[in-house]
């Protein structure tokens, strides 16, 4: 689905994992887009998630909140996240809010999945 | 030579923001500095002027936020001029033990001063008074 802003969110099951390609911004104007996008793809199947943040650009506090619940609510359910191809902004601002050391971030979608494997 | 200073004006509306994004990535044009530092600025003020326009007021007026940007050699400033609730965003704790125990907006606040290298406030004549200065490396 497309929004205004540039946000562009794809689901799709691939090695029985929930894998979301997210593609633009995630800013205040588009946070409510954003989530009820993300809870739509994240209900109606139990497997983990991977989220492809490979052409994210740009990420507020508002992005982060909504992942932060993401992250609590499939934690609830058992269920693991895990997120591949951060920029070097989107990683600063994950290293500036500490959430590199809640989420499980990998360098690329090959690693990401490995990590799906090994836990 | 490029312009060394620049004033906005922001409606106390989350839509207002919009135009900061590309009203910055040209001063940066302008001024030839580097994408990731008007990234990092572009979130800095995004950040102080959303909570603004979030939190700052209690009725239901349309308020104006200033916001002016001074171009030098070595720095850019930033000084953001507000009413509404008094509030200075330096209060707020800089590094809490966990994500849980951050009060709704703290994460914005905390990275707002992070992209910054100096962070001022002045409750002055009835308005909230933000100054903020990056240098260029």
């Amino acid at each position: 689905m497309e929004t205004s802003d540039s946000l562009q969110i794809r689901c799709s099951l691939e090695q029985d994992c929930c894998l979301v390609e997210i593609k633009g911004e995630i800013n205040s104007l588009n946070i409510s887009v954003f989530q009820e996008e993300i809870e739509t793809a994240l209900t109606g199947n139990k497997s983990n998630v991977v989220m492809d943040f490979s052409n994210v650009a740009y990420i507020s506090s508002a992005g982060l909140r909504v992942l932060l619940k993401c992250s609590k609510d499939l934690s609830n359910m058992k269920r693991k996240l895990y997120f591949f191809g951060l920029n070097e902004f989107v990683t600063d601002v994950f290293k500036v809010s500490g959430l590199d050391k809640i989420f499980n971030i990998q360098a690329d979608k090959e690693k990401a999945f490995q990590a799906v494997l090994n836990s | 030579m490029a312009k060394q200073h620049y004033t906005y004006y922001f409606k106390n509306e989350l839509n207002s923001v919009k135009y900061l994004k590309n009203a910055l990535i040209q001063i940066g044009k302008d001024h030839g500095v580097k994408d990731s530092f008007i990234q990092h600025i572009r979130l800095s003020l995004e950040e102080l002027i959303v909570n603004i326009i979030s939190h700052g007021y209690t009725d239901r007026k349309v308020h104006t936020i200033e916001l002016k940007i001074n171009c030098l050699k070595n720095h850019f400033s930033f000084y953001l001029n507000s009413g509404g609730v008094p509030f200075n965003p330096l209060k707020f704790k800089m590094f809490p033990a966990s994500i849980k125990e951050r009060k709704p907006g703290g994460l914005g606040i905390l990275l707002a001063k992070a992209f910054m290298d100096e962070m001022s406030y002045e409750y002055k004549n009835g308005r909230n008074c933000i100054t903020l200065i990056k240098k260029i490396n």
